[in-house]
């Protein structure tokens, strides 16, 4: 599904991904691992297409075509989708209103009927259901006055809604208690399918107790230093990063 | 002064049928006084001119030429009233005005312990009680002591003085608190008005006030409007002001507000309409612990003119005042935004913030942002921030890596930029009329209002 081969990627004149090698099938969950500054988000958003991230070297592919040549909004319409470590707030336009524009625009790219209010209200029901999502955060302004576990929360459902093939997580634990993040994970592995594979980049161990990985990879200087099982994770946290970084 | 008051003033014409009213037959001797010191400094200060800095962008000397004699009061009210229905207010508690003047037979007003009415009426009937009261406006305009480089809206005060014959009062005696909000609309049909509001809060005294200032119908209008309010110990006020006048229009407005111990003003400004506005909401915190909040949004579309300047005095210790200004501008469009904060020396402990955010949506559109801090207390904490320029970049992303194309993301953006000040309002009245604005005028935003009006439905 996902080919990453020899990336390299600068932010600015700053060269922060420095050949990294990677391969994902379908239905596979990925995670990335790593210290502060490895580039793990620099990663995620060059995946997801943000502006000012380029790729200077090396190649993305992705179903067989070339990713690094679209815009964001076209490869969410393809099936990829980020949740962000830190979700954005945009006062004035409710949450619904957002995702079922967002839904919509994808829909239209694959040449389906838009959804109507009706029909994308009782599609948005069930999935916040999944994610016990309390009814009002639908209505209120996209993550605006939300608590850091509803923020992470709401990227789930919104991934949840939009039902992408490759998705994204970025630090998605970062900042939740453990029951917030047992819902999150909760949701996280209601989506997992032998169709959708799953990136998710964490800093901490935890979160993959609750989603377990098919592949765990260490990522240090911009490079892919380890790959491993789900044990890597563990080793990782008895052991420290400190010698892998150190090499 | 002598040598300045000899300026001939070429808009002599139409000002002279101000003079001839007579404005109040059996007027007091101080009421005729004041407004005799009203035409004075109005002659010696004249229109201001651009030299003068608070007016550096905002070019008023076509007023001079035109002609805006007293507005007939002989008007439709049929009209009128389709437009008090169709705004939604059929229901609510409201002072109706037009051209300057209440009009019983469209408004709705409730009984306090206090008056809620005509100024003029106010005047006839009590006016020791209004006398102390416009006194607060010399000082807040310095027409005792008129600084030429430093005008404000001095010179429209002074004209106000001299001409103003009625507006809305609205008094409320101690501990009094406004059970339903009150709206005060101002409908203009046609030549000028001088309309003068006066709101006086006592002891913990507590309302809502809904201020709307429109065009009723086509014809260009000059409307030059004072709201004077005083705010007792501890008393609230939270003043919606909502402009919208045709393109043909001006409008000169001077909100002056004097907070007491522990009273709090919250002043929203939505600037919409007019060829020309010019706003001056002037604060002045008096005694320990009173705050004030003032959220703005200010939108010059096509070519029109929308002038915002803000003043807040900290006077006193502990004071907290708090501003958000919002701009969009397109086509031609051009905004102003001044906003000022001084704090005095024995005004430690200030906490003040002031944030201006502006876009513009073209590249002939243009916006003038210019905060002011001045500082005579070492113990303060004062922040200030403007920006003009482009949304923000990592939302664009947000919004883009849900599928959303350039040009939509564009769109959500812009109106979350303005929604953010229309959701200050306590009002479905007012957040609705706003919204359809915004979705009027905003790229995208017919689309954004009607499918988030079919998501409430859908609910």
């Amino acid at each position: 599904m996902l080919k990453i081969e020899n990336l390299h990627a600068s932010v600015g004149d700053k060269a922060i991904l420095k050949g990294i090698n990677l391969e994902v099938k379908p239905g596979e969950v990925h995670a990335i691992m790593g210290p502060n500054g490895s580039g793990k988000s620099t990663l995620s958003y060059v995946l997801a297409g943000r502006d000012g991230y380029e790729v200077t070297d090396g190649s993305v592919t992705y179903n067989g075509e070339d990713l690094i040549e679209k815009d964001a909004d076209e490869r969410a319409c393809d099936g990829i989708y980020l949740a962000f470590q830190y979700p954005v707030e945009i006062p004035g336009v409710s949450n619904s209103y957002f995702l079922r524009a967002a839904v919509n625009a994808q829909r239209k790219h694959r040449g389906e009927d838009e959804l109507d209010a009706m029909g994308f209200l009782k599609l948005a029901r069930e999935k916040a259901k999944l994610l016990e999502l309390p009814d009002n955060l639908m209505h209120r302004p996209v993550n605006v006055g939300f608590s850091g576990g509803e923020k992470k929360r709401n990227e789930i459902f919104h991934m949840a809604v939009l039902e992408p093939q490759l998705c994204l997580l970025d630090e998605t634990d970062s900042g939740l208690d453990i029951d917030a993040l047992k819902t999150v994970a909760n949701g996280v592995n209601s989506l997992r399918s032998p169709d959708r594979a799953m990136i998710v980049v964490t800093h901490y161990q935890r979160l993959l107790d609750y989603i377990v990985p098919d592949q765990v990879h260490v990522l240090s200087g911009g490079k892919i230093v380890k790959s491993g099982d789900k044990d890597l994770a563990k080793q990782l946290e008895a052991e420290g990063y400190g010698d892998l970084v150190a090499a | 002064m002598n040598a300045v008051a000899e300026n001939t003033l070429p808009h002599q014409g139409w000002l002279e049928a101000w003079r001839e009213r007579v404005v109040h037959p059996e007027a007091p001797a101080w009421l005729t006084e004041l407004r005799e010191l009203g035409w004075s400094r109005f002659e010696m200060f004249g229109f201001p001119s651009q030299r003068a800095e608070h007016w550096k962008y905002t070019r008023v000397s076509a007023l001079e030429s035109s002609v805006f004699a007293p507005a007939d009061l002989s008007i439709d009210i049929a009209a009128a009233q389709a437009k008090v229905q169709q705004l939604g207010l059929a229901a609510e508690d409201r002072i109706v005005l037009v051209n300057g003047v209440v009009r019983d037979e469209l408004s709705q007003l409730p009984s306090v312990n206090g008056y809620i009415g005509s100024f003029a009426d106010l005047l006839r009937n009590d006016p020791d009680r209004v006398r102390a009261f416009l006194g607060a406006i010399k000082r807040n305009h310095h027409i005792e002591k008129p600084d030429r480089n430093n005008l404000r809206g001095e010179p429209f005060a002074a004209l106000n003085s001299a001409c103003a014959i009625d507006g809305a009062a609205v008094v409320l005696d101690n501990n009094v608190a406004l059970e339903k909000p009150l709206h005060v609309v101002h409908l203009y049909t046609s030549a000028g008005s001088m309309p003068r509001n006066l709101f006086l809060l006592g002891q913990c005294a507590d309302a809502k006030v809904v201020e709307w200032q429109l065009s009723l119908g086509d014809d260009a209008v000059f409307a030059n409007a004072i709201t004077e309010i005083g705010l007792g110990e501890n008393a609230q006020l939270k003043h919606e002001r909502v402009q919208n006048f045709n393109n043909q229009s001006w409008f000169i407005e001077s909100v002056c507000t004097d907070i007491h111990k522990h009273a709090r003003y919250i002043g929203n400004e939505y600037a919409l309409g007019s060829k020309l506005a010019r706003v001056d909401t002037l604060v002045d915190l008096k005694a320990p612990g009173s705050e004030t909040h003032l959220n703005g949004m200010y939108l010059p579309f096509g070519t029109q003119h929308i002038d915002c300047h803000t003043r807040i005095r900290h006077q006193a210790a502990d004071c907290i005042s708090r501003q958000l200004y919002k701009g969009v501008a397109d086509k031609r469009g051009r905004g102003v935004f001044n906003g000022r904060v001084e704090v005095a020396r024995d005004a430690q402990r200030t906490d003040s913030e002031m944030q201006n955010r502006n876009i513009l949506l073209s590249k002939f559109a243009e916006i003038d942002a210019k905060p002011e801090l001045e500082i005579y207390a070492d113990d303060v904490s004062c922040a200030h921030g403007s920006t003009i320029g482009q949304l923000d970049q990592t939302a664009m992303f947000y919004l883009r890596s849900r599928g959303l194309a350039k040009e939509q993301a564009e769109a959500i953006l812009t109106w979350a930029f303005a929604a953010e000040v229309v959701e200050t309002t306590d009002h479905d009245v007012v957040r609705g009329y706003l919204l359809d604005a915004l979705a009027e005028r905003l790229p995208g935003g017919d689309k954004i209002r009607s499918l988030d009006s079919d998501l409430e439905a859908g609910e």
